[in-house]
């Protein structure tokens, strides 16, 4: 049963009268309020996802080690002795010649290109001088990467034995390896 | 006697007649996201080694390359990005270029010290070193709709300036790829 208020109700202060209506306002206003707060919340997006993560290794990348030859021969005449090794062809090569008796370095020639051997021809090849007598000498050779130099191999080593012999009227040389 | 009568009368039944129904909803099932990487590493993670990104023996200057191919195995539509990492003494004396869509190719000897990789495609990523920490080498997500596939094209170059310590030093190189479904936050 609805209640009427008359103004002569509301003036009298008849509350039952004049709440229902506020009341069910109220009640509207909530419901949609609700509502409203449900729409937002159901527009915002999943933070849920579906993922995968494969990984690719690579396999191993490996620098080269710079070796030196792995052998020389030397051949020798009258005052000529050659010294040659098999070639690499990205390598240059550093060959040292030093005297066996106070290890002085004598000269240090780079080889370079496709050759592979060096000549020391003549008595001041190796600094010696006329009726110096016998002076034994060694030759070293040390790989380079043409291409960079700076990557040099660690081992140095001795591949041949020059052996010279001046006297007063000329000399000789010999060579072992 | 009559108002007993009637009084029993009055009681209703307790019978009734009722009915039920079930309602049985078709199959619901999950999509799946798959990334795989060169045909393997179906499902979740996984590592795979590409025998062939390998080179021994690498002077300075040289490089070598190689592809991978990447698919959507999945159920639904994904985007991809990667990070790389490279471990080993020789990685810093390396660098690694990263292409999209391309294909490796490989030349030279290694006696000759003249081998050559190069990738066609668009270049996504270096020429840059990597090191232990994650450096992003896709870093604009990439899309790939189920069934999809796209090659990758890595290049690894062993610097002209690298130093002479590195000789005989080994290094690997490791991609993760970061695949999540499109639209994902």
């Amino acid at each position: 049963m609805r209640s009427r208020a008359s103004a002569a109700d509301v003036g009298a202060g008849s509350r039952v009268a004049v709440s229902r209506p506020r009341g069910l306002v109220l009640t509207l206003a909530a419901v949609l309020g609700a509502l409203c707060i449900a729409s937002l919340t159901s527009v915002r997006p999943t933070l849920a996802y579906f993922s995968d993560s494969p990984t690719a290794e690579s396999g191993t990348i490996t620098g080269h080690t710079v070796a030196p030859p792995a052998s020389a021969t030397c051949s020798s005449s009258v005052l000529n002795a050659t010294v040659t090794w098999p070639a690499d062809t990205r390598y240059d090569y550093e060959v040292v010649l030093r005297k066996v008796s106070n290890s002085t370095i004598v000269s240090t020639t780079q080889v370079t290109g496709t050759t592979s051997s060096i000549q020391y021809s003549g008595l001041s090849a190796f600094g010696v001088v006329v009726g110096a007598g016998q002076i034994d000498f060694n030759v070293e050779i040390r790989s380079k990467l043409a291409t960079t130099l700076s990557w040099v191999s660690s081992t140095v080593h001795t591949y041949a034995s020059i052996r010279v012999l001046a006297i007063l009227i000329g000399g000789t040389v010999s060579c072992t390896t | 006697m009559l108002g007993l009568v009637s009084g029993t009368g009055a009681v209703g039944t307790y019978a009734y007649w009722s009915d039920q129904a079930t309602l049985t909803t078709g199959g619901f099932d999950s999509g799946t996201l798959d990334l795989t990487v060169d045909g393997t590493l179906a499902g979740q993670a996984g590592t795979y080694t590409k025998s062939a990104f390998t080179l021994s023996d690498m002077i300075p200057g040289e490089s070598v390359a190689s592809s991978l191919s990447l698919e959507n195995g999945g159920s639904v539509a994904l985007t991809y990005t990667a990070t790389a990492t490279a471990s080993g003494a020789l990685a810093p004396g390396l660098t690694f270029r990263v292409y999209t869509g391309g294909a490796a190719s490989n030349s030279g000897t290694a006696a000759a010290g003249n081998r050559v990789g190069s990738c066609s495609g668009t270049s996504v990523f270096g020429p840059t070193t990597l090191t232990g920490s994650a450096a992003s080498v896709i870093a604009s997500a990439r899309q790939l709709d189920p069934g999809d596939d796209e090659t990758l094209c890595i290049v690894a170059t062993l610097s002209s300036s690298a130093a002479n310590a590195l000789q005989g030093q080994p290094a690997t190189a490791s991609f993760v790829f970061h695949a999540q479904q499109l639209g994902a936050p």
